[in-house]
């Protein structure tokens, strides 16, 4: 018997990382249609865009990829504007769906992350350990989404494997 | 076929219908299924299955869990590990064990040998002997003959190892009676639990218990508390796992040996819980008389658990020595199995023996002590010593023994509790938490079965109601009455003779004597004692000796125990294989990696893979056919000096950097000035730690005022990203300044060489890449190849380079297109080692190389980066102070060794006339240069610029050879071309 | 394994954090003596008891925050709580 638990490794996705001062934030996101989070570690979602709150003036958009120019567009991040910074970073990025009856197992073999209801909500996304590196991780519709730095994508597919099948 | 001439007719909780064959000492044996390989070895009559550690005594399985002192087996083939106690290890077919510590095997042991010289071998005989010329000559030796077992290689199967945390709000560790009944009132009050017990099935002393509960055997009512756990989604129980450390925070560490998960060999649990609630139970201690070691010679409770768990009785004649009751169940379990039994010796005077004794048809000894057993390598007698002192010598097989029972306070400890030593139990108890745990049960000194549950139940429910918990109503069962728990201390027994060995510590091989030589030699405190004797070290970790030891140390001095106190117990409180800590930390993962869209292309064109700083691989060279490492370099340095190549840069460390402070933080972490920069410029620039060392080096673009692109060394991007936070958020905290990581937002080929600039118009620009529009050091949108880039013109190689940076979903295409279009031109990728040389030939810095974190930038010639206006940059400060002792320094210097064709090694150093003496220096980098057809190397030497034209000396292992000093620049040195 | 409150994220494990040294006063201005600025920059205080240090939730949200921590029991309390 192994684990019952589905890991889709995404196609790009829109991401954007912005950092600023949150009424200017708010404005900004306004002009998207989003509004912020309301608590530290929350996604606020919406028309399929996720904005996560994961830093005291920090946030993270991730969008559908066919909205990626849209969203250049509108953010225009090669502006920088003095009051907050939006950087385009979908390439960044490598995300990982976790999903089936065990995805709560495969997260705790992940990180240490304490994945229960009171600490981390129906709408919770936050940075945390994941496999030894940094990682983002969002309640997702049976399980979870997970983000970690492109570079690091292929160890986590190893992790992924290894953890699933016991293969070495 | 089953032969076990020690199995029972009938009885035990083995499965008689499942034979199990297994093999312990290259010899074949059968057990069943439900045996441990103790269990089944004592059924097959082998009886004699181990070395001591120090003496290679002949010794026998004592224990039945956790606590065997004496039989550590290593296991073979699929299961390969080592130091498992035989009472541990589960029964299972085609099982392959091997004693650990004797050598050709335990009835035959050369190294038994140490037991004549056992004179000579008291405790601290290592530290007095091995003195000179000092203990690291003897100690491979030494650790050879004492030791215990061996790693596996590397051979053995692979083993899947997994570790997992869990997050909850009670934990129990024990599933003994007080164990499984604190985990049902939390479960039943809505709580997330975890109860963790070592023993493959639950119940702990229940398990060979005549008590009944509710009227049943009180093992039905532990199965039907573990149906109602399992039932609730809510509690994980975990079987035939330990929990072995207590850390910070109520963090247990818990290895659990029989996963459901097939593929999982073992999982190792990080197990944080809100309340930790210990029932460990307790731990039954020896007694100290001599030849307390032999073969035969067993804790009464282990034969208790062999008889009721497994059908076994490993002996035919047997004997009981005690100083408290609870042997004394023993007795009537052997009497209704019909064993004979040569009597008890009791040591506690008749008038204190009371209802135990009861209903028992055999001799009883009140008052007398068993002063010592006899027999080579299996018991044969006993003598028997009286109070007036007279002694009878009494035959038997098989001695059960009890000195009293240690509440397992492992965990308690580790946790910092604090102890206090119980009169009436002689032994310590826990005292003072010091994290949110409670013990209850035997762990909590509570032997007596009927008050102990029921303190358990007040326990439990006001830590759960702390805890804001509602615990509901909880009627607790009827248990029928068993005699109370008695004890009289024995700390060690009369009238033994010189040269008797009475062991405290079986494990460690300490005897009673070794106790007093420690005393005597000033070693007089518990600290000192553990450390003179060993006692209580290793993988016992004083679970069966403590107590003996601290008793000893009490009586020779004329001290109460208390007064004596215990050493720290530590963590493993069993041994635990190290795959159960790493988990998937191995094989493919042992340590992490990093790629860019291009390694794989790299390994399909048969790169030699290097890992090249912050877990980045890169090709170290591209093998060509027919030649050997140093053709290939020197191909793709020639392409580079003469054509052109192309290498992948993505692993550089890049961050984006804006905020209306950001062009005044530029400032504040570079020596050189910044504040001219255009926009659209880079410039490269040295960063400073606070003590005046480099930190990083890099160029850092200028896209708009105030903001910057940054770019880092591969290696260090991690620590000047924590540096540059540091900084903004403690000491810059009103300043705004945003940095963004985007390292791999961009992947970047860089082209490099005289045709570079073909390769690039060939590929198709968008913009005018001409010298005079597109300078050194410049930076550019444009459309490269049909694909957005950016395009930065900086040289790590001396030639005319550049950096085509695209996002990484376009890396590939754009990598396959400049390899076909270059291929005209001759392109060829490049590796680091190639990189290696031609920024040698440039005398560029290496991080790692000339920076070694104790060069600064007047000692790598660069004195024009420490700006003459700027003195506030960090670090700038601590150069000047360093500098202003006058003190000789270490330069940066070019080399031409005249070695005969072989590399100088990396790191080797310079020496005053090659002598043997301090060096002056030493060589940081050696390579073929391509352009000069010679070995070149970079240094750094002492008062280095001033010597140039001198001849040195370096010392390469055995090899001296001579070099002549030169400037740190082997080509190029106006550096016309990269800027051509 | 200590837990740590981080002021963002709430109480998180160890491994997402690195400690980021005691607390330090503030930088000295550029006209302090050399032997001030050796001072500043070299003896932190190493107490037997609380410490006032640094830590950086560097996998987590990048905050870098204060808290004081027993050097022999691991004790944590924020920095403006009394550990008379």
């Amino acid at each position: 018997m192994g684990y019952q638990a589905t890991i889709k490794k995404q196609a790009v996705w829109a991401i954007f990382d912005i950092k600023g001062n949150a009424s200017v934030v708010a404005k900004r996101v306004a002009d998207i249609g989003l509004s912020l989070p309301s608590s530290a570690n929350t996604a606020y979602a919406k028309n399929g865009q996720h904005l996560c709150w994961i830093g005291e003036d920090h946030w993270l958009l991730l969008a559908p990829v066919e909205m990626e120019f849209q969203l250049l567009e509108r953010l225009d991040p090669q502006n920088s504007s003095l009051d907050c910074r939006i950087v385009h970073v979908s390439d960044a990025y490598t995300l990982f769906t976790v999903t089936g009856n065990h995805a709560d197992d495969i997260l705790a073999i992940a990180s240490p992350l304490n994945t229960r209801q009171q600490n981390f909500p129906i709408d919770g996304a936050t940075y945390t350990e994941f496999f030894g590196i940094r990682g983002l991780v969002l309640r997702w519709p049976d399980g979870y989404l997970t983000a970690v730095e492109r570079s690091y994508a292929d160890m986590i597919t190893a992790y992924f494997d290894k953890i699933t099948t016991g293969s070495r | 076929m089953t032969h076990n001439p020690f199995r029972q007719k009938a009885g035990g909780r083995i499965d008689r219908n499942s034979c199990v064959e297994f093999e312990f000492n290259g010899k074949r044996y059968s057990g069943y299924k439900g045996d441990t390989l103790a269990s089944a070895l004592l059924a097959n009559g082998v009886f004699l299955n181990a070395r001591s550690f120090k003496y290679h005594r002949p010794r026998g399985i004592m224990g039945a869990g956790v606590e065997e002192p004496s039989c550590l087996v290593e296991l073979l083939g699929a299961d390969a590990g080592g130091n498992y106690a035989a009472t541990t290890v589960q029964l299972r077919p085609g099982l392959k064990a091997k004693s650990v510590n004797c050598w050709p095997s335990p009835s035959f042991d050369l190294m038994s040998i140490n037991q004549l010289f056992a004179r000579l071998l008291p405790a601290g005989f290592y530290y007095k002997t091995f003195m000179w010329p000092n203990w690291h000559l003897f100690e491979p030796s030494i650790r050879r003959a004492a030791g215990l077992a061996a790693a596996p290689d590397d051979q053995i199967p692979y083993q899947h190892f997994e570790t997992r945390y869990w997050h909850g709000d009670v934990l129990v560790v024990g599933a003994g009676s007080s164990g499984l009944l604190a985990a049902l009132i939390a479960s039943r009050s809505g709580a997330r639990v975890m109860i963790v017990d070592d023993h493959p099935l639950p119940g702990g002393c229940l398990r060979s218990s005549q008590t009944k509960i509710d009227e049943r055997p009180a093992i039905e009512w532990a199965e039907a508390v573990c149906a109602e756990l399992d039932a609730n989604p809510e509690v994980t129980r975990l079987q035939d796992a330990t929990a072995w450390g207590y850390r910070e925070d109520n963090l247990l560490m818990v290895t659990e040996r029989s996963p459901a998960e097939t593929h999982v060999f073992q999982r190792g649990w990080k197990a944080r819980a809100g309340r930790v609630i210990l029932a460990t139970g307790a731990i039954e201690r020896n007694l100290v008389f001599a030849n307390n070691d032999l073969p035969g010679v067993m804790l009464a409770s282990a034969v208790q658990t062999y008889y009721h768990e497994f059908g076994v009785i490993p002996g035919r004649h047997a004997m009981i020595f005690t100083n408290n009751s609870s042997a004394y169940s023993l007795a009537h379990d052997l009497q209704a199995g019909g064993t004979m039994i040569a009597g008890i010796v009791d040591s506690r005077p008749s008038n204190a023996i009371g209802a135990e004794k009861d209903g028992l048809d055999i001799p009883l000894y009140a008052a007398n002590q068993l002063q010592a057993a006899h027999g080579g390598k299996h018991l044969r007698a006993v003598t028997i010593r009286a109070a007036d002192g007279s002694t009878k010598r009494v035959d038997c097989d098989l001695l059960a023994v009890s000195g009293g029972w240690n509440p397992a306070v492992h965990l308690f400890s580790q946790a910092r509790g604090t102890l206090a030593y119980d009169d009436a139990l002689a032994s310590f108890v826990p005292d003072k938490a010091m994290q949110r745990l409670a013990c209850v049960g035997a762990a909590a000194g509570k032997m007596n079965l009927v008050s102990a549950i029921a303190d358990t139940l007040s326990t439990v429910t006001a830590c759960l109601s702390e805890d804001n918990f509602k615990p509901s109503a909880f009627s607790l069962p009827s248990f029928t009455a068993l005699p109370d728990y008695h004890l009289q201390p024995l700390w060690h027994v009369d009238g033994m003779k010189p040269g008797d060995k009475a062991f405290v510590d079986i494990q460690n091989d300490v005897t009673l004597d070794d106790i007093g030589l420690a005393m005597r030699e000033g070693f007089d405190t518990v600290e000192h004692v553990k450390r003179y004797t060993t006692a209580g070290m290793g993988i016992d970790q004083g679970k069966t000796g403590n107590v003996n030891v601290i008793g000893n140390i009490a009586k020779a001095s004329n001290k109460k125990p208390d007064e004596i106190g215990t050493t720290t117990f530590r963590s493993p409180f069993t041994p635990v294989d190290f795959g159960s800590i790493a988990g998937q930390r191995n094989g493919a993962t042992v340590l992490p990696f990093r790629h860019t869209p291009i390694t794989q292309w790299n390994k399909d064109r048969g790169a030699v893979m290097y890992e090249a700083g912050a877990r980045w691989q890169r090709p170290g060279y591209f093998p060509i056919n027919g030649g050997n490492m140093q053709d290939a370099i020197n191909a793709e340095a020639e392409a580079v000096r003469y054509g052109v190549g192309v290498y992948d840069g993505s692993p550089l460390g890049k961050f984006d950097i804006s905020g209306r402070d950001a062009a005044a933080f530029i400032d504040l972490l570079y020596t050189n000035d910044f504040a001219d920069l255009e926009i659209g410029m880079g410039r490269y620039g040295i960063m400073l730690s606070d003590d005046g060392m480099i930190l990083d080096d890099g160029v850092t673009f200028k896209l708009a005022e105030n903001h910057y692109l940054m770019s880092t060394s591969t290696g260090f991007a991690d620590v000047v990203f924590r540096h540059m936070e540091y900084l903004l958020q403690i000491e810059c905290e009103s300043w705004q300044v945003w940095i963004t990581p985007v390292t791999s937002q961009w992947c970047n080929a860089t082209i490099c060489g005289p045709k570079a600039r073909d390769v690039l118009e060939a590929l198709g620009v968008s913009i005018d890449i001409g010298n005079d529009a597109f300078p050194f050091m410049a930076m550019r949108e444009a459309i490269v190849a049909g694909t957005p880039a950016r395009i930065c013109r900086v040289s790590f190689t001396g030639e005319v380079s550049f950096e085509i940076n695209v996002w990484p979903r376009h890396a590939k295409a754009m990598w396959r297109r400049i390899m076909e279009i270059g291929a005209p031109f001759g392109i060829l990728p490049v590796g680091s080692e190639t990189s290696h040389v031609l920024r040698v030939e440039k005398g560029f810095l290496s991080l790692g190389h000339e920076v070694d974190e104790t060069a600064d930038p007047y000692d790598l010639g660069m004195d024009w980066i420490m700006s003459r206006t700027k003195t506030h940059a960090i670090g700038r400060r601590s150069v000047d102070i360093r500098r202003s002792s006058g003190k000789p320094r270490r330069e940066l210097v070019g080399l031409m060794p005249k070695t005969g064709g072989e590399l100088v090694a990396e790191g080797a150093p310079i020496t005053p006339n090659g002598d043997r003496v301090a060096s002056e220096g030493f060589v940081s980098a050696c390579v073929w240069s391509v352009v000069n057809k010679q070995i070149i190397a970079l240094g750094l030497l002492t008062d280095g610029r001033a010597r140039i034209g001198e001849t040195i000396i370096i010392r390469d292992r055995e090899r001296v050879i001579d070099a002549v000093v030169t400037k740190p620049c082997f080509y190029d040195p106006k550096g016309e071309r990269l800027r051509g | 394994m200590l837990t740590l409150p981080c002021p963002f994220c709430g109480q998180r494990d160890e491994t997402e954090f690195l400690n980021a040294g005691p607390t330090k006063p503030a930088r000295p201005s550029s006209d302090v003596t050399d032997s001030e600025w050796i001072n500043w920059l070299t003896v932190p205080e190493n107490p037997v008891g609380y410490v006032e240090e640094k830590w950086w939730h560097a996998k987590g949200c990048g905050k870098f925050f204060t808290i004081k921590r027993h050097t022999v029991t691991h004790q944590i309390m924020m920095p403006e709580e009394d550990s008379a």
